[in-house]
Parts: C-alpha cells; structure tokens; sequence
C-alpha cells in the first residue's frame, strides 16, 4: 500500500475494449483498424434516418467470454440502453449500451504475488464512437471506428497502490487476450483506460472526492497517472485545501494530469431503454457451450509449461504474456531438445522485439534449431543468440547459417592446440604467473584462445588442451 | 377517371385484361397529379420519371403473364418512409433536401412486387400532428373541403388516395397518424401488429409505437398490400414474422357464431353527435351479423394519452438528436460544434418538434430520477394488461376512429390542443395491437370513421369484420359522404 504525506489512494479502473469481431457491433460494416477515414460506415453507423441497429451475435459471445474468463456472473436476460449526449463524433446523438443490466457482473482480477483479487462491477456491451482529428484548425471526423463493439469493464475502486494499477490491467490484458475477446492494442486504441481516484487519510474508512482520468495511453502511463493524481490530492489536502471532483486527463509529455471539464458541466444522459433491440435471453446451454469452447487461459498454460517443459516460474511469467507469445513457445518447443535453452533464446533475444500484439514474425522451428544447436554444442551461447536475432530479423536458418559461414563450435584438437600454443608464447606474463601458482592467469589464457576463434572454441576442450599444456611446462 | 382504376383490384383486372398497360395507368395517374394536386398539397415530391420507369418495367413482366397483386399500381408514400435517389424531407427545413442512399424495407418491398411510385406525400414534421399543418414544406388540404385538414400526420398520403392522385398509399400510425387521416377522408387503414412490417427506412418517432400502414380505398386492397409488406426483416430487430397459417385472405370464416364484440363506452363524451351515433349504427349492424355486442370502459382513459404523450415525446427527443447538421440535412452556422448544432436544430424544427422534444428530454432528465418516464412505462404496462385481457373476452373493440369529422385548417390561428383526436387511436400504439379504420357514415357530407382494435397478429379477422362492415355500411356512406371528382 502506498502512502505520501499521510494519505492512501483509492483506485478504481475502467477499461474498454475493442471486440475482436470482423464486423460491427450493430451493423455489418468492417471492425478493422486502420481502413481509410470514413470508407467502412453504412445508414446504421452514420446513423442516417430510419436506419436500424442489428445486433451482432459474435459480439454477445465475447462479451460473455469475457465474463467467463474474469469469473463474473452472466446476465440471462439482458437488453441495452441509450447514453443520450451531443458530441461531432456520435452520429445518433446517442450510444447504444447496456446501462441497467450489464452482461457480466462481479468477477475479479487476481494480481501477481499476493492473494490480492480486485473486484469487477460490470462488463457490459456497448458502440465505439469515431474519432476527432484536429489538423489546421479545423475538425475532421473519421466514423470508421463508430459502431465498433466494445466492453466496458469497471473494476471496484479496491485498488490501494499505483503499482497496482499496472499489475491489474497487465493480467486484465493477459486475460482477455487468453479469452481471445480482444487485440487489447493500447497503442491502435483497442484497448483503452480510466483511473479513478480519491485519497484517504492511511488507515481511515472514508472516501474522498473522485477524480477521473481519461487520455491514458499505456499500461505503464495508467500507473504513472495515478501516482501523479494520487500526489497530487495529497498535496493538496496536506496543504489544508479541497479537491474539486472533475475528469482530468493524463499529459504524456509532462507526465501530470490536468483538468478536462468540472462537475458543473457534468452531463445528464437521459439514459432509457433502447427500443429498437428486443432483449437478449441467454439460455443455459448456450453459456455452457462457451465455457466448454474457452481457450485455454494463463493458469493452465503455466500449469502445463511447468509440468511439460520443466520451465521455471519466472520464465513461465514472460511466456504468458499473450496467447501468439506462448503458442508460439509451444510450437518452438515441441520440435526442440532442449525446451529450457528456447525459451532462454525466446525470452531473451525474440520477445523483447516484438511489437504489440503482433504474431511473432518468425518460424518456430528456426528457434528450436538455435536451442537445439546450443544444447548440443555444436554453437556457442554467443552465437546461439546471433543466430536467433538473424532468424528474426531475416528469416535465415540458424543451421543453415552456422554451417554456411562457418559458426559452429571449434573441438578439433589439432586446430585448438596451435592456438594453446600461441596463447602460451604471447602472455609469458600470465604463463609465469600461474606457474607461481595464481590460478586465476589460466583464464586469461583460456580467453585469448577463445578470443581469438571468435568465441567458438570449445571453452571445455580448450581448457583441457590448456591445462595439458601447463602441465607439461610446470613439470619442466 | 374510370373508376374502376380507383382500387387496387379494379386497375388489377384492367391490367390483367390487357385493357389498359402499367405505362397508360401511371400517365393517367400523373396527368392527375398534375391537375388536381396544386389545389390539394398531397405531394411534396411527384417522381414522375421514375414512375414511369417502374410502370415500363412492370409491363414487361405483365407482358409474360405473371400474375401479382400490386404489379403495375401507382402508389403514394409518406415522406418520412425513405426512397434511394428520391429525396425524402419528414416535411422539415431540416431534412429539404435530404436525399437517403436506401430504400425502406416496405418500399423495397412494393417495387418487388412491381408497384409504381409516384411520389412522395406531405404530412406534420416528422410525423408530429394531427393536421397536417405542421409541415415546414407545404399546405394540404381536405379534397372534399378545401377550408378543412385531410387529417394527419399522413394527411398527404391520406388526400392523395381520397383525391385519386395514388391507388394506395403508405402512411404511418405512432398514435394514430394513419387512421385519423383515414378516417378524415373516408379510406381504409390498418395499422398492423407492431413488427409486422419491417420500420427499416421509416424515420423514427417513437420507434416503440411507430408502425407503417396501408391506406386505401377499400379493405380489399388493404389486404393486398398488406400481405406485400408483412414479415420479418433482418435490418429491423423488432419485426416479427407472425405463426403459420396467418393470413390476409379472405376466410368467409363464420365469425357471427359466439362472436363477442366490445363497444367502447362514453362515445358521446369525447366524440361529436354524429361520430357517436354513428359507432352506435356499426355496433348494431355487427349485432344483426349475428355478433354479441357489450359496452365496455376503455382501459385508463384518462390516462392513455398522457401515457401516449409522454412516451412519444421522450423518444423522439432521443431519435431526432442525430439532426445536428453535420452528416447530412440543413446545416448550421457557428464556431464550435454547439453553436453549429444548436444553429442548426433551431432553425430546422418547427414549433410542434421543439416542443416535443423538449418535453420529451425532461421527461428523461435524470434531474428528476426517472420519476416520469418509468412511472409512465409502469402505466403503459398496466394499459397493455387491460387491454390484453378485454380481448380474451371479445374478438375485437369498437370505437370512433376520432372525435370527429375533418376539422377547418386553423390557418395559422391558435387552436386548441389536437393531441386530443388521437385519445382512442392510441390504444393500438400503446399495445402494439392491431386495428382497423374503414368509414362508417357521414355528417355534412364528410366521412367519419370507426376502428376495430383486434389481438395480436388478429389481421385476418380484423379485415373480415371490417369488410362485413364495409359492406353493409355501403350505401350509408355513399348518401352521407360527397363524392370527390366523380369518383
């Protein structure tokens, strides 16, 4: 728990979530990111006159799926209401949610090393709106994104520290990622969150005035912003003032929050029934049918990379990120002898570099070979690690390449001796040195050999050409 | 005008007969359009050339014999039922020059079936009045009587058919907007089940209770369309396709047999003479088919168009947000997207939008915690129970369609609060029921109008009721009420 000044933070978050349907939410045009301003709208999204919502089944199951995979309740009979307000990129002049009964309610996120679970509200399903693009001084709207099925997902203000507001959304991500409910891509706004604090006196029961903070581009900022907000309350009641509730936003480039809009200006929503989509019955089998169709989530598969793979936990961790960056393990894995060695290469050399959400851009089978030619020797670590860079990079296979230029280990006795030999007659220093008995002259011996081959001479097979060596100028 | 080529089913047998094409029915149609409508206002939109497409079209289908109800009828349709390349205006500033790039499902549906449209007709902005003279974009009036309304909101739709200027038309009914204007102009309407006919295209109101109808000349024809337009679409989540065995046709079921009737009671309180004794004339000709009649309260009558009212303007004010002049309609001058949005609704709404959908975002505020809206649902829940439960006793519910007969335009004077002609359409509303306006007589030769309120998915027995009616109310009707133009 986190205190500054006296005071303790009050967190709670609410994240949306773009749906991973290929559709929309409540017509039939492209959910897809990126599609050239204003070419993926129909009657329905620009909500023309007399146009109709027709709501997408997909998008119902994951929502539901997102609610299994967080533990929650699943609504049976649920409808959807209209969030009534003016603004340029809602084209109804109303969205369509669900405000009185959320598919999913209760559920929890369970954070990492502790027995800590946060409780969820809600997960309900509602429409994206477009986007604003500001650009010499005028507005452009982009009504591609409007329509575009998206969850809300509001936790219970059970949050205690900034720390963990980043491990929250980190397995809240992870999660939904395993559901394969969304791409959960803060940086193309799939996935998207609000923080929202007051501060307490430590230890006291009472709840402050709430500020929210919208305009969050990263887990990592989610977790600065609230630092920040959190600071800042606190300094300011510590300075004997009031904390005015408002909606502020998070600036990326001074890293404060600031005011967006006050209370005063709060907007009334009107919210009622939506008319034109009858309710949803959910039956029991259907619900049944998905948990049965659930893929396999983050506990199982560190469960099986443990019990298969030997692997410990805190590579298991790395592995789990997403379900592209663990079945891309397993399939690496499954083809390799040695499943500790891939995924110290993975881990160390493949998953740094990869972008958000992306398939990982390589050939499993490359990666095994890497491991595989580390595990049996025939490479060193060093090269072991070149190689599964290049096999990223370029496409090239680790095999292929050691054998092509050259790479593999150096054992053979006649062309490590000479260069014993060598070692011996350039550092009569070191030479002297060990022969008086400092031990540690033998690896500076041992590391210009190993220097001089590139790093590929057979750290064992040298050392025992060294050592043999030695031997024989000691008994001279 | 032949008046054989007035309905649905004499211009069918002409057509079929080979006595007249689709081309020659259209032309006779516009030509008329041109002569009469300066005087009437139907229209605020005559599509000549692409009726005349339509009607080509159509006489090559006829030409290899296939038989369809509506292949090669012209038609009218309201101007808040929205048609590709046709613009469609819901008679606001805001939508004048609105042209929709798709076609509602009902029309998709006619042009199916190869009916011709002539144009689109006028009506109180977006469907908000009863008199159609809330539209920014033009005047229509009685045919009969040019110093009185054609009713509304479909009055154009309503004028067009009564004038001769459309075989059939579409309106729309959300408290009665198709059957009051019926009822003004001596036609048939029926505002079907809620669901039954896709509102894909029909620009909201109150998506609730808005319904699309057919308005026509007998309940004949208004089976026909009917049964063109019916049935589920997957671009509107609320339509429903109603059980097997459903049907429109003309069943010469034995209906007198055991049959109950209810009679809405106190006509004489909300409804001029005339009007009353009327119903009371319909109530005693379904007792000679045989049928037992009973005087019954309507439910919460007086709280039904309240309920009605509130409901209404709290959607609207919901559906009529997305005019803010950016994507499309009249737009608005300003420096921020308030001004621009504000510049643009206030001076693209008249008065009667305004006010309802002010009245309708109170009703919503959450300053007020729900304390209208949900008590409102409460008593619509209440009225669709009662409601219900008459018509297990009773196969169907007489009453006046409305008050009176068509009232004198008010010519921009005051008038008083018209919300009150809609106090028994807005039952079916309300319920999602079905119900039926066909003339029941006249008074100062104009017609007035009766409606059966039936049960869910209860067309068929509706329409042979009301064509048991039609029937014997024939020469009532025709002594009572003028005749337009020789028709």
């Amino acid at each position: 728990m986190a205190a500054y000044k006296g005071y303790e933070p009050v967190i709670g978050v609410e994240v949306h979530c773009e749906l991973k349907t290929a559709s929309k939410v409540f017509c039939g045009c492209s959910a897809a990111f990126g599609n050239v301003p204003n070419t993926a709208c129909c009657p329905v999204c620009m909500g023309l006159p007399g146009a109709l919502p027709q709501l997408n089944t997909e998008a119902v199951r994951l929502t539901v799926q997102a609610g299994v995979a967080l533990h929650c309740d699943i609504r049976r009979t649920a409808w959807f209401d209209r969030k009534n307000y003016f603004y340029p990129d809602l084209p109804k002049g109303y969205q369509i949610t669900q405000n009185d009964t959320p598919f999913c309610t209760g559920g929890y996120v369970t954070l990492y090393n502790k027995e800590k679970k946060i409780h969820l509200q809600r997960i309900h399903l509602e429409e994206d709106a477009g986007k604003l693009l500001h650009r010499d001084g005028m507005t452009c709207i982009d009504y591609n994104r409007c329509g575009v099925g998206l969850i809300e997902i509001v936790s219970e203000p059970e949050l205690s520290d900034p720390a963990e507001v980043r491990e929250y959304l980190t397995k809240l991500r992870q999660a939904l990622l395993f559901a394969g409910v969304s791409d959960c891509r803060m940086n193309e706004g799939s996935m998207r969150c609000e923080v929202n604090i007051s501060v307490r006196p430590v230890g006291s029961q009472t709840r402050g005035v709430r500020c929210e903070i919208k305009n969050i581009g990263s887990i990592q900022f989610a977790a600065k912003a609230a630092e920040e907000e959190f600071h800042r309350q606190a300094d300011i009641l510590a300075d004997g003032g009031v904390i005015e509730q408002e909606t502020r936003r998070f600036n990326e480039n001074t890293g404060r929050t600031e005011t967006m809009r006050k209370k005063e200006s709060a907007v009334d929503y009107r919210y009622f029934t939506e008319p034109n989509i009858p309710p949803v019955h959910l039956t029991e089998s259907y619900i049944a049918e998905i948990e049965r169709q659930m893929p396999k989530n983050a506990v199982s598969w560190k469960n099986s990379l443990k019990s298969d793979y030997g692997l410990p936990d805190e590579d298991v961790e790395q592995l789990i990120q997403s379900p592209n960056i663990v079945l891309f393990y397993e399939k690496a894995a499954s083809v390799s002898r040695y499943p500790k060695l891939t995924a110290n290469l993975y881990i160390g050399e493949v998953i740094p570099r990869l972008a958000e959400g992306e398939a990982v851009p390589m050939d499993p089978a490359h990666l095994a070979e890497a491991a595989n030619l580390l595990g049996d020797g025939d490479v060193n670590s060093t090269v072991a690690k070149q190689l599964t860079g290049r096999a990223l990079r370029e496409g090239t296979s680790p095999a292929a390449a050691a054998k092509a230029e050259g790479l593999f280990r150096i054992r053979d006795e006649a062309v490590l001796l000479p260069l014993v030999k060598d070692a011996i007659a350039a550092d009569p220093r070191s030479v002297g040195d060990f022969l008086k008995g400092k031990t540690a002259a033998r690896k500076r011996l041992l590391g210009w050999v190993i220097r001089q081959t590139g790093g590929r001479a057979d750290a064992a097979v040298t050392e025992d050409l060294l050592d043999r060596a030695l031997s024989e100028l000691q008994q001279n | 005008m032949d008046k054989e080529l007035t309905t649905i089913s004499g211009c069918r047998k002409a057509l079929d007969g080979r006595e007249i094409t689709a081309a020659e029915l259209t032309q006779l149609y516009l030509r008329r359009i041109e002569e009469r409508d300066e005087g009437i206002g139907a229209y605020l939109t005559v599509c000549g050339e692409s009726a005349e497409k339509a009607a080509a079209r159509a006489d090559e289908i006829l030409q290899t014999g296939e038989q369809s109800s509506l292949l090669g009828i012209p038609y009218a349709c309201k101007d808040n039922i929205v048609t590709k390349g046709i613009r469609t205006t819901c008679a606001s500033r805001m939508l004048e020059n609105f042209v929709p790039p798709y076609d509602a499902v009902a029309v998709e549906r006619l042009s199916d079936g190869g009916a011709v449209l002539l144009g689109k007709t006028n009506m109180d902005e977006f469907a908000m009045g009863s008199a159609c003279e809330n539209s920014a974009l033009g005047k229509t009036v009685h045919p009969l009587d040019s110093s009185r309304s054609p009713g509304g909101s479909s009055g154009g739709s309503a004028a067009a058919v009564a004038a001769g200027e459309a075989v059939f038309a579409l309106g729309s009914d959300t408290g009665g907007s198709a059957r009051q204007p019926a009822s003004f102009c001596g036609l048939v309407s029926m505002k079907p089940t809620y669901g039954l006919i896709p509102r894909y295209g029909l620009v909201e109101f109150a998506s609730s209770m808005d319904t699309i109808c057919p308005m026509t000349r007998t309940v004949e024809d208004n089976r026909m369309v009917l049964a063109a337009l019916a049935g589920a679409d997957s671009r509107d989540m609320t339509s429903v396709s109603p059980a097997e065995g459903w049907s429109v046709r003309k069943e010469n079921r034995e209906h007198c047999r055991g049959g109950r009737i209810a009679l809405a009671a106190d006509t004489d309180r909300f409804c001029d003479e005339a009007t009353a004794a009327n119903t009371r004339r319909a109530a005693e000709l379904l007792t000679e088919m045989g049928y037992a009649v009973e005087e019954v309260s309507l439910p919460s009558p007086e709280h039904a168009l309240e309920t009605y009212v509130i409901l209404t303007a709290a959607e609207s004010s919901s559906n009529l947000a997305r005019y803010d002049g950016i994507r499309y309609g009249r737009s608005g001058e300003g420096s921020s997207y308030r001004e621009i949005g504000s510049d643009a609704r206030t001076g693209g709404f008249g008065e009667e939008v305004t006010r309802r959908i002010l009245t309708g975002a109170y009703a919503l505020s959450a300053a007020h915690g729900g304390k209208y809206f949900h008590k409102i649902k409460n008593v619509q829940e209440n009225i669709i129970r009662q409601t219900t439960a008459l018509l297990e006793r009773y196969d169907a519910i007489l009453m006046p369609t409305t008050g009176s007969v068509a009232f004198p335009l008010a010519d921009g004077e005051k008038t008083e609060n018209r919300y009150d002609s809609d106090r028994y359409t807005v039952y079916a509303n309300l319920t999602g029921l079905p119900a039926i306006q066909i003339p029941s007589g006249g008074d100062g030769m104009l017609p007035t109008g009766i409606s059966l309120l039936g049960r869910r998915f209860g067309e068929g027995m509706l329409y042979d009721l009301a064509e048991g009616l039609e029937e014997m109310l024939a020469d009532k009707v025709k002594a009572e009420v003028k005749s337009y133009g020789g028709i």
